[in-house]
């Protein structure tokens, strides 16, 4: 096997810059993709990014960036908007930050691009409020930005979020940032036709704006030729629990995720083993030892019944009870419902309630997978949706920690 | 207080919500008086203020205990065994009026976990000591 190694484009300056400095950006070649965008026909921008990059969104969902821009750019309106999402709020991920804190001008930079390609001139990035060095970080370099010529007739916007997971979702994302509770909204109409204050908009994750960049410059066919061609490039994988070498690493799709733990992650802590992971994010379902040996892409990961979500890759040795570990996934999402829809507030209450006082009875686990069923069919969002996959997955595959009392609680 | 300077600055800055966050930084919480200026600054109902003031969960309308400490308590957290923590802090300060000790969600700092804010400075690979010793210099 060949051992996976670290491959940047999006922390191509990390470590090489002080990323309070745009002089540094600049002799780094940075802007310089922008004046090439400027010069392009903005249908022929968006192709470059849609059809021959194939730049898939890096914030979870996969979905079409060019897609998205297309129909910004198609939608007829006085004013558009370019959001950028960087309320990185998935537990287990934390690689929007890396991107941010070393080098901030890309971002600003891919979002500039963004807001060219589709005649917007506003351009907000929402962050997370816990992320406060982020945000001071990109104020700055929206600033120096702006004084340098670059921002030309847009108007960067820097926006805290106040602590909500739900804001993540791209149509909540839009409600918090016009200072509304955060809830999901009914799609559609898609943001891209009717977005923040109602006009159109591009909602990308911090991740995807800051591919642009690299793309515009080395050409889309550059870009295509990484990583595994139905989801190219690159991503950013957040490693946490008990490995080594916790961090973010940047490698080409095609990578595979038993190597990326074990070379990258340098494996977990002496003396353990690998009792399972869960990748993708708290919604998701948890991989055996034996699951690894896969393609972080999109689509393998989908076809091997897993998930890449927003790339974060938990590790857990055989020190933990996943009893225990999902009773604080289900309070994680009892407490971040919205409130919304009733399957959710009310089930993810519930479903807490339940494991709290779980004794591992055929009565309990019917409730819950009827819980389960009725959530997946009925709630409005991901989050009700996927809130008891964590459960069902751990056990069917540990069924031994979910004995109830014997177990280790 | 001078709301409308506060909102008027923070506004020029950020959004809505970093307005509120503002607000709660100088008064030490976000005080009905507070709300009902930025109803007014944003022509808004109160009601719908109070509502996004207690949907987030770094927004706070009563006024909270003189130290706060939260234990992030999600997933990575927990790997990390940050559920033992917090009982051990909870039981050492539940007798005190000036501590409030609680479970927070993701901060986005997983690869440091435990990760616990002490008055909303952050301690990575935080212990009992570390904590304990936070709560010591600002006074308790």
């Amino acid at each position: 096997m060949i051992m996976a190694e670290e491959f940047r484009i999006t922390l191509r300056n990390a470590g090489k810059i002080n990323p309070e400095s745009i002089e540094d950006y600049i002799r780094m070649g940075g802007y310089e993709s922008l004046k090439k965008a400027r010069t392009m026909e903005q249908t022929v921008l968006i192709q470059e990014v849609e059809e021959a990059s194939k730049l898939r969104g890096r914030g979870g969902a996969g979905f079409s960036t060019g897609f998205k821009w297309r129909g910004a750019y198609g939608t007829r309106s006085d004013v558009k908007y370019v959001v950028c999402n960087a309320d990185e709020g998935e537990p287990g991920t934390f690689k929007d930050r890396a991107i941010i804190e070393n080098d901030p001008h890309t971002l600003i930079e891919g979002t500039l691009i963004c807001a060219y390609a589709i005649g917007a001139k506003d351009v907000y990035i929402y962050v997370r409020g816990e992320y406060t060095r982020c945000i001071e970080l990109l104020r700055k370099a929206a600033k120096d930005a702006a004084n340098q010529g670059f921002t030309e007739d847009v108007q960067i916007h820097v926006v805290g979020g106040a602590g909500s997971y739900v804001c993540g979702e791209e149509t909540t994302l839009l409600d918090s940032l016009e200072g509304k509770r955060g809830e999901p909204r009914l799609k559609p109409p898609f943001p891209t036709v009717a977005g923040f204050n109602g006009k159109p908009t591009v909602v990308n994750n911090v991740e995807t704006f800051s591919a642009v960049p690299v793309i515009v410059e080395k050409g889309a066919q550059w870009f295509g030729s990484i990583g595994a061609p139905s989801y190219p490039g690159t991503k950013l994988m957040s490693l946490a629990g008990d490995i080594k070498h916790r961090g973010v690493y940047e490698v080409p799709t095609d990578a595979n995720l038993l190597d990326i733990i074990n070379t990258l992650g340098g494996g977990v802590n002496d003396g353990h083993q690998i009792k399972c992971v869960q990748m993708g994010g708290g919604s998701c379902g948890f991989l055996l030892p034996d699951q690894l040996d896969i393609s972080i892409d999109f689509d393998s990961m989908r076809a091997a019944g897993a998930s890449l979500g927003s790339g974060s890759v938990l590790v857990l040795d055989e020190t933990h009870n996943l009893l225990d570990f999902c009773r604080g996934i289900a309070h994680f999402f009892a407490h971040e419902s919205c409130g919304k829809c009733a399957p959710c507030r009310e089930e993810t209450a519930r479903i807490e309630e339940i494991l709290s006082n779980y004794q591992g009875t055929d009565a309990e686990n019917e409730l819950l997978e009827s819980l389960g069923a009725v959530m997946s069919d009925a709630c409005f969002c991901p989050l009700g949706q996927g809130a008891l996959n964590p459960f069902l997955s751990a056990r069917k595959l540990f069924p031994e920690d979910f004995k109830g009392k014997e177990a280790n609680i | 207080m001078d709301y409308r300077k506060i909102i008027k600055e923070m506004s020029a800055e950020g959004g809505m919500l970093d307005v509120l966050k503002a607000l709660q930084e100088a008064e030490g919480y976000l005080s009905e008086d507070a709300m009902r200026a930025v109803a007014s600054a944003y022509s808004r109902p109160v009601s719908e203020i109070y509502e996004t003031a207690t949907f987030y969960s770094m927004l706070k309308v009563q006024r909270a205990a003189k130290h706060e400490v939260q234990v992030c308590g999600s997933t990575c957290c927990d790997a990390r065994e940050s559920a033992g923590l917090l009982a051990k802090l909870k039981s050492r300060y539940d007798k005190n009026p000036n501590v409030s000790i609680g479970r927070c969600e993701c901060l986005g700092r997983c690869d440091t976990a435990p990760n616990v804010l002490v008055d909303g400075e952050l301690i990575f690979h935080a212990t009992m000591e570390d904590v304990v010793n936070a709560l010591e210099k600002a006074g308790e």
